[in-house]
């Protein structure tokens, strides 16, 4: 049998980008850690929304275990960005043009929200709380923004930066007044096309909680920080700690001031409360403070050395296999939740479930990365 | 491929003894959180923030009295069985007002011949004074009081009279 060794595939395969993968494998890691508190506790609040009840935390453990989970949805956007525009560059070397790139990344993105429908959501059912006919989660999200975005890979990075702050500002003035949660009637089929596109919301039938245009600017951010990334990969790197602090402080500010880019005003007075943001859309506080956290998090791991980066092997391997790992770990909380906390338990006796979830998928996905890595991998695993 | 790393078998045993442990004595019904929502009440003219669900055995009013604060001290020991609110436990700052806030066991004769855990909040500006009040039973005030404070303080941050 062909065989990687972990230090030849972190250190030998020079094609592959550690700094982007071991983010990718962390957010993941916080990712699982938010849906095993769904799935094994049964304590992850209904979630941030513009309108509706919005989770006002009383218990530290509660909130942290919730917000360090928020690096992950911008963060997957972001590096998805990335990654399409290294994967278009490298096939473009081997001499794809424009139109397969775009008939792979329209491929990929069906293949993305076939998967959100009908696999993914069969997950989220077994939770055992009221699901709608059709839920449009982060992977129909991930997979629409694919198929939009690979439209725009060749673009000049102003023009990518022009969008990416149009949509960034704009979108948050398409979030309607809180009062206005739960009056759509969904009776007119534009109700339907604004959940999908614009804001979180939905009745039985269909239900949005990834509106695809206000995650959309992630992705073209990240196709910019792509093309810095092959212009000149260590001054992208030196630069993405930078930003990362400007993104903060321009939280910092937006923030304290309560307005605008906050989507509702802060709810209290404590740090929590400070840091308590809406997500359901994104808004501009929460998208500076996350993606903030995450291009430090991105230029930290781009300094370390070689040495030291076997450390974060785990991550990685968890980071080469995102789409692998998203959709075994929904099917392994919820089963573990089903067999073992049928009633839910504390979230502290959750962690350990988390890590026995982390332990079990580790060596699920070095199988599945050594699989699509090796060089006679079938095609059709470049897919997923 | 790779042996098996002795590390990784001390750590997934480590995790199974864990949960193994954790399933039941662990039980704890509270989330640590309370969803709440911003809600505007046009015809006493304020801008509130609600539970929207802390069970039977808690609610939370909010009022708007047409005089001063001192009036409506008054006011308030009229419904209670207290002859007089306790020492204030302080002041505390909403985004808009600044409260005094006190706590009492006391009696409201209109709900009852038992005793209730009183958290009251008072403000006025130059055109009205303000009340907030979370009226629960003791001993649930004594289970949940991190959550009911919580709900109480959150409910003063956000209180604001309408422009």
């Amino acid at each position: 049998m062909e065989t990687i060794q972990p230090e030849e595939k972190l250190t030998d395969r020079k094609d592959r980008q550690f700094a982007v993968d071991a983010l990718r494998g962390l957010i993941i890691v916080f990712m699982a850690l938010d849906h095993a508190n769904m799935f094994i506790a049964h304590k992850h609040s209904p979630g941030e929304y513009w309108g509706s009840g919005f989770p006002v935390y009383h218990d530290t453990l509660a909130f942290m275990t919730r917000f360090v989970t928020h690096l992950s949805a911008p963060g997957f956007f972001f590096l998805m960005g990335v990654g399409m525009l290294l994967f278009a560059d490298a096939r473009q070397k081997k001499g794809w043009n424009k139109w397969r790139v775009i008939a792979h990344f329209l491929i990929r993105g069906l293949i993305l929200i076939a998967l959100q429908v009908l696999v993914v959501n069969r997950a989220w059912e077994l939770s055992g709380e009221g699901w709608p006919m059709i839920y449009v989660g982060v992977l129909f999200a991930l997979g629409s923004a694919m198929i939009i975005t690979s439209l725009l890979l060749w673009l000049k990075p102003i023009y990518l930066l022009i969008i990416a702050i149009t949509l960034f500002i704009g979108t948050e003035f398409l979030v309607p007044a809180p009062e206005l949660w739960g009056t759509f009637q969904f009776s007119n089929p534009l109700d339907y096309v604004k959940a999908v596109w614009v804001f979180p919301s939905g009745n039985a039938t269909l239900w949005s909680n990834y509106p695809i245009l206000p995650w959309l600017e992630l992705v073209v951010l990240g196709i910019l920080f792509g093309r810095w990334l092959l212009k000149d990969q260590q001054q992208a790197y030196s630069a993405a700690w930078k930003i990362g602090l400007g993104f903060l402080s321009s939280f910092l500010v937006i923030r304290y001031l309560d307005g605008f880019g906050n989507i509702l005003p802060r709810m209290g007075n404590t740090w929590i409360d400070f840091l308590n943001l809406v997500k359901y859309p994104p808004s501009i506080t929460f998208t500076l403070l996350t993606m903030g956290l995450n291009l430090i998090l991105l230029g930290l791991f781009a300094k370390i050395s070689e040495k030291v980066q076997t450390f974060f092997y785990p991550l990685v391997v968890y980071g080469r296999a995102p789409l692998f790992f998203y959709v075994v770990h929904l099917f392994l909380y919820a089963g573990l939740g089903l067999w073992l906390t049928p009633g839910g338990t504390s979230l502290v006796a959750m962690y350990p479930y988390w890590m026995l979830g982390l332990l079990i998928l580790f060596p699920v996905c070095l199988f599945y990365g050594w699989l699509r890595q090796r060089p006679s991998a079938n095609r059709v695993l470049t897919y997923f | 491929m790779r042996k098996i790393h002795p590390g990784l078998l001390v750590l997934i045993s480590t995790c199974l003894v864990l949960v193994a442990c954790s399933s039941t004595p662990f039980q704890d019904q509270d989330p640590g959180w309370v969803l709440m929502r911003y809600a505007t009440n046009e015809e006493k003219g304020i801008f509130t923030l609600e539970p929207v669900d802390i069970g039977e055995e808690a609610e939370i009013v909010q009022d708007v009295f047409p005089g001063t604060m001192d009036e409506m001290r008054t006011e308030i020991l009229k419904s209670i069985t207290s002859q007089e609110l306790p020492e204030s436990g302080g002041t505390y700052q909403g985004s808009t007002l600044t409260w005094e806030w006190y706590q009492e066991e006391t009696q409201i004769p209109d709900l009852g011949p038992f005793d209730v855990t009183l958290l009251v909040g008072l403000a006025e500006d130059e055109t009205a004074s303000y009340f907030v009040a979370l009226v629960t039973l003791p001993e649930l005030f004594e289970q949940e009081s991190e959550k009911l404070s919580s709900v109480f303080f959150h409910t003063l941050y956000a209180f604001s009279p309408l422009d």
